[in-house]
């Protein structure tokens, strides 16, 4: 048994967030008004039409502005288009 | 939100720009060292905006190094700025705050007594009154108990029923109601005799207690004894009572008029000159001719001084002559008419020299005639009762 394997199991049992386990970021969203993003890395490209995040995440859209941002997360809003998962 | 907003206010952020070629590392770099930032925006290709607190400034410096980029204050915003930028004015600042504080420090003071109500005491008295409670003008109104002033006052002041205090900012209102007292005669129970206080004749006479001293049909003047409160025997000592009695006089007016059989009438005949001159100092413009054709006329003159804005005096006056003619007819009256009306005028004026609660028995006219004039006097016959109590002194 490998290791992550064990601690998805003991995380599932526990009923704990997925999140957690392999660090994938989560994302909430309000319309296409604002996303906010927790367990990001870092910004790779910063452009008015999209935001790279280190996570193989691209969201598109309008205007977009970064209204605040933490070591926990980013909350990204303007007017979103598309959110896209490289992998 | 609204907590961080105001937190971040009051301790001062700045707007900065950052130009170069690695914005998203520069953002990145901030992150890792535990540097607050928000409101980022994009403006250009390599050219952020974003709002930073005043203690990290130095910190994204050295990123900046880093990242090779240039950093330029665009706004600062927050307590710490005003201040900065009030500096200089800081002696005005003191100055606002200290005038502010003496306000509040004199509004804690009384500054104006007003007494109202309905009282005939001298409002001078009240005022002393007051003083002698400590409540006089600049009397701290927290040090006014007005429950003890009352109390005082109404020991001191018979006079005074009630007094309400109200107090309106820096003005004291007082309100005073005054006891009434029941009017008492001062002379009840106390020796004295009733004088008459008109000349007259005596109509009737009416003694419960008391001396009578005149008879019908005597003829009293001003000041005589009508009834005495002197009672005296022959075998008896003098004893002395309180006079009680009604007494009535008949009491005489008169009024006397002349009325002539020819008499002038002034009309005016509604034809008016007028005649303009300006008056500078001492100098006079005629701005018309002053003479007049009218052959018996009033004469008017209206002066009108020249004001600046309604409020500032000019030496200069405008004076505005006007002659307005009036025509004089002799007009007569017959003999009868003079006579009815040299009545009619005699007995208003021997009406007003009566007193108001004297009864009017006859009314008598007597009537001189001359070549040129009638003479009327008004003789008003009146009933009304008379005497005032006087106290015997002994």
């Amino acid at each position: 048994m490998e290791k992550g394997e064990l601690k998805g199991k003991i995380l599932k049992a526990l009923e704990m967030p997925a999140e957690l386990l392999n660090n994938c970021p989560r994302m909430t969203s309000v319309g296409n008004e604002s996303v906010f993003i927790e367990n990001y890395k870092a910004i790779i490209e910063y452009d008015k039409n999209v935001i790279r995040i280190s996570n193989n995440i691209s969201i598109f859209g309008e205007n977009l502005n970064v209204a605040e941002i933490t070591t926990d997360g980013i909350l990204i809003s303007g007017k979103i288009k598309a959110i896209e998962f490289e992998s | 939100m609204f907590l961080r907003n105001t937190y971040n206010y009051t301790m001062g952020y700045v707007e900065v720009q950052v130009e170069g070629y690695f914005v998203e590392r520069f953002i990145n770099l901030c992150m890792n060292r535990n540097i607050e930032i928000w409101d980022i925006k994009r403006k250009h290709d390599g050219i952020i905006e974003f709002k930073i607190r005043n203690c990290d400034m130095n910190k994204i410096n050295k990123i900046a190094e880093v990242t090779r980029s240039n950093i330029s204050i665009v706004n600062e915003v927050g307590i710490p700025h005003l201040a900065k930028k009030y500096k200089k004015r800081r002696i005005f600042f003191i100055v606002f705050f200290c005038a502010i504080l003496g306000i509040y420090l004199l509004s804690l003071r009384i500054w104006k007594i007003e007494i109202v109500g309905d009282f005939s005491i001298p409002i001078n008295e009240i005022r002393e009154e007051l003083i002698q409670e400590d409540f006089k003008i600049g009397v701290a109104k927290k040090n006014l108990d007005f429950d003890k002033i009352k109390r005082n006052i109404y020991i001191r002041r018979n006079d005074i029923l009630w007094m309400g205090f109200e107090i309106k900012g820096t003005k004291a209102i007082v309100e005073v109601t005054e006891r009434k007292l029941p009017n008492v005669d001062e002379l009840d129970g106390v020796p004295c005799n009733i004088v008459s206080d008109k000349d007259g004749v005596v109509e009737k006479i009416l003694v419960r207690v008391g001396n009578k001293m005149v008879e019908k049909g005597d003829v009293v003047f001003k000041g005589d004894i009508l009834v005495s409160g002197v009672i005296s025997g022959e075998k008896i000592d003098d004893s002395y009572v309180s006079s009680d009695a009604e007494i009535w006089l008949k009491t005489w007016y008169t009024g006397k008029v002349s009325i002539p059989y020819e008499k002038d009438i002034i009309t005016k005949t509604g034809k008016i000159e007028n005649k303009y001159k300006i008056k500078l100092g001492n100098y006079i413009i005629n701005l018309s001719n002053n003479d007049t054709n009218f052959e018996k006329y009033d004469k008017i003159t209206n002066i009108k001084k020249l004001t600046l804005f309604g409020k500032y005096e000019l030496p200069i006056e405008l004076v505005t002559t006007s002659y307005e003619e009036y025509n004089i007819e002799e007009i007569k009256i017959t003999k009868e008419q003079a006579i009815a009306k040299a009545k009619e005028e005699a007995t208003v004026i021997a009406k007003s020299t009566m007193t108001a609660n004297a009864d009017i028995i006859d009314c008598d006219y007597k009537m001189f005639l001359t070549e040129t004039t009638v003479i009327v006097r008004a003789t008003i016959e009146c009933l009304e009762a008379v005497g005032v109590k006087e106290r015997i002194v002994y």
